[in-house]
């Protein structure tokens, strides 16, 4: 990411794959599963926002070790500013699946208390919520970077078994959680992976694009207080 | 201020200028009936083509100031190291 800063080429791609995924998405012709009927479409918008969210966060955890290896506080810089957008995506991923599951698996309520998925979802975004609290009660910069990068990585791995590991062992109304198979239910005829990975890409380039321009903004402050960051 | 006024304003200019092209659109599908054959096309699987439109011209809007935002930050980052 910070090689590739000030270059365009991966922020029209990125432009160039989200403008795909909203007009072919809308278009395709999607295999007819009962009971999703049309919204079998989500796939396209609501999915990639966790893609998006995790892709992310790995980032930010390589900029993390990153960090640790070499103590330079740019890379800290790098690591909240990926971190900040990637919550976003997480957050949207999960009112949107709100709205989704509402129409599809029942009255609110009924599931979005129960499902392990979900809970496991909430779970790593407060996590991850703790993780911005930790930074703002330290003000030594140097202190704090560290003990950020540190419980960053325990962070990811703990989100990864709440969302990935965790809803496989037990149930969830989730594809991929228990006795149900991740993509083979929408993927009849692999037509809606066409979109689904352009889908992906776009996602996260968008917040590649927004994270480097909240890391731009770190580095102008960070630059006035006068503190090295190389 | 001089210039961030500057910049609000041709945001604001350039999206009523796309809500008044897709006013347009709306407008014409109300009394053409055939004929423009880029009418036709919208009017075409209930209408699905005006929600792709409305979604792009959002899209494109959002990435539109974010473009913007970008080129700020650039303009500010060059007129910081110039300053040092």
């Amino acid at each position: 990411m910070l090689k590739q800063l000030h270059k365009r080429w991966w922020k029209i791609l990125g432009v160039v794959m989200l403008i795909y995924t909203f007009t072919v998405g809308l278009l395709i012709d999607t295999p007819d599963v009962p009971l999703l009927h049309e919204t079998v479409r989500n796939l396209f918008f609501h999915v990639p926002c966790w893609f998006a969210m995790l892709l992310l966060m790995l980032t930010s955890l390589v900029y993390s070790i990153k960090y640790l290896r070499t103590g330079k506080t740019i890379y800290d810089i790098a690591a909240v500013s990926l971190l900040r957008i990637a919550v976003v995506f997480g957050v949207l991923g999960y009112l949107t699946g709100a709205l989704w599951g509402n129409y599809i698996w029942g009255n609110l309520v009924s599931w979005i208390t129960n499902d392990t998925k979900i809970l496991g979802t909430a779970i790593g975004l407060l996590i991850y919520f703790a993780y911005f609290i930790l930074r703002g009660s330290i003000d030594d910069e140097e202190k704090r970077a560290k003990v950020a990068a540190v419980y960053s990585i325990f962070a990811f791995i703990l989100l990864n078994v709440a969302i990935n590991v965790v809803p496989r062992l037990t149930d969830s109304l989730h594809p991929g959680s228990g006795g149900n198979a991740t993509f083979t239910v929408y993927d009849l005829d692999s037509r809606m992976r066409v979109v689904f990975y352009p889908a992906v890409i776009g996602y996260f380039l968008l917040g590649l694009w927004i994270a480097t321009i909240l890391f731009r903004i770190s580095r102008l402050q960070y630059q006035k207080n006068n503190i090295p960051i190389e | 201020m001089k210039n961030i006024n500057f910049y609000t304003l041709r945001i604001i200019s350039f999206f009523f200028l796309l809500a008044n092209i897709t006013f347009a659109h709306a407008q014409t599908e109300t009394v053409a009936t055939n004929g423009n054959p880029v009418d036709n096309l919208l009017r075409s699987n209930g209408l699905i083509y005006v929600v792709v439109g409305v979604i792009v011209i959002i899209l494109g809007g959002l990435i539109f100031y974010l473009t913007t935002i970008d080129k700020k930050l650039s303009k500010l980052e060059k007129e910081i190291k110039e300053q040092q």
